[in-house]
């Protein structure tokens, strides 16, 4: 099996790659592999706990902790979630905060990547 | 360990409203230039690199490091000894 | 396996989204990773400026005075201190109409490196070796 690294700059309800990104994340781990998430741009604010789950529009809280129990490494950009007024006390538990050599790091590590631009 | 923070910077280093990567990357630069026994002090107010990646790199360096988290002001100074 | 060549695709204007600019710092971090990998194991950064992007590397540019924020002129320039390899599409520079005079420069700074102008098909064959390709 083989580390997959995924890095989305996608945004919430603004996009629909950052659906993908996590359907893709999830194809990954159930096939065995090992994957990374780095969330970067507007992708930051799926790591913020309390989404609201609307059935009319991306919901992403939900697969994020899915995710995160199967063994998956979600980190995001403390920068750009910072500039987002996002704290890091909100974050969903087990979700990284680093910076962008974090993803540098694990792309060395890996056997693939994907990496899902922003705007 | 001594006590860096008592002790004279030869170099100031402000990086206050930047982020990743340029607090590290003045960082190295700033180091570059001092001589061994130097102390660089860095004010930085962005928590990954004031708690995360400054700290890794003197580590990895065996450079000695002192850090200091202002609450009131918002930022953290860091005591770097090049060695 | 020591150090690794990572393709980076600059292709997005500036100041229209963010995303190049977020192109360039992650090139430029490729500093610090090492501070996540073990000794001798790096990433060295192929930038390839092409289409629109290489609008970004225009001087004279005026971010901070008309937006308060840092210029991509300004995180281009630090790429090039910091001996990135920025690489920018020859036939893109002539589409728009741009000429070498017109390019940022960083010697200034103090900077050895200077934006390489060079063929699209010369792009094609520096992503071809990289490992991995981070399109922005």
């Amino acid at each position: 099996m083989g580390t997959l690294t995924i890095g989305c700059f996608a945004s919430l309800v603004g996009s629909k790659s950052l659906d993908f990104t996590l359907k893709l994340a999830k194809a990954a781990v159930d096939k065995g592999h090992h994957v990374n998430l780095w969330l970067s741009s507007n992708a930051t604010i799926i790591g913020k706990a309390h989404q609201k789950h609307l059935k009319d529009y991306s919901h992403a809280e939900k697969y994020v902790r899915e995710l995160l129990e199967k063994g998956v490494e979600i980190c995001e950009c403390e920068a750009c979630a910072l500039a987002r007024g996002i704290q890091k006390t909100e974050a969903i538990e087990g979700v990284q905060w680093s910076a962008m050599h974090w993803y540098l790091a694990k792309i060395y590590n890996s056997d693939r990547v994907v990496h899902i631009g922003g705007e | 360990m001594a006590d860096l923070r008592s002790q004279t910077p030869a170099e100031t280093l402000d990086v206050l409203g930047r982020v990743c990567p340029y607090p590290l990357v003045m960082t190295k630069k700033a180091l570059e230039k001092l001589s061994s026994g130097d102390i660089l002090k860095v004010m930085t107010d962005a928590p990954a690199s004031a708690e995360d990646s400054l700290p890794r790199f003197a580590e990895k360096q065996g450079f000695p490091i002192e850090i200091v988290k202002l609450e009131d002001k918002g930022y953290w100074e860091l005591y770097i000894q090049k060695s | 396996m020591s150090v690794i060549d990572l393709g980076f695709i600059i292709q997005r204007p500036p100041y229209k989204s963010e995303t190049a600019t977020l192109g360039f710092t992650h090139a430029i971090s490729y500093q610090v990773v090492d501070i996540l990998l073990d000794d001798g194991q790096g990433v060295n950064p192929k930038v390839c400026i092409v289409g629109e992007g290489v609008l970004c590397c225009l001087s004279g540019q005026k971010a901070m005075e008309n937006y308060g924020v840092t210029s991509l002129e300004s995180h281009i320039k630090n790429a090039l201190l910091v001996d990135l390899d920025l690489y920018v599409c020859k036939e893109d520079l002539e589409r728009f109409g741009i000429t070498e005079d017109k390019l940022i420069d960083a010697e200034d700074m103090g900077a050895d490196k200077k934006l390489q102008i060079v063929p699209l098909g010369e792009i094609q064959k520096i992503l071809n070796n990289t490992k991995h390709i981070l399109a922005f």
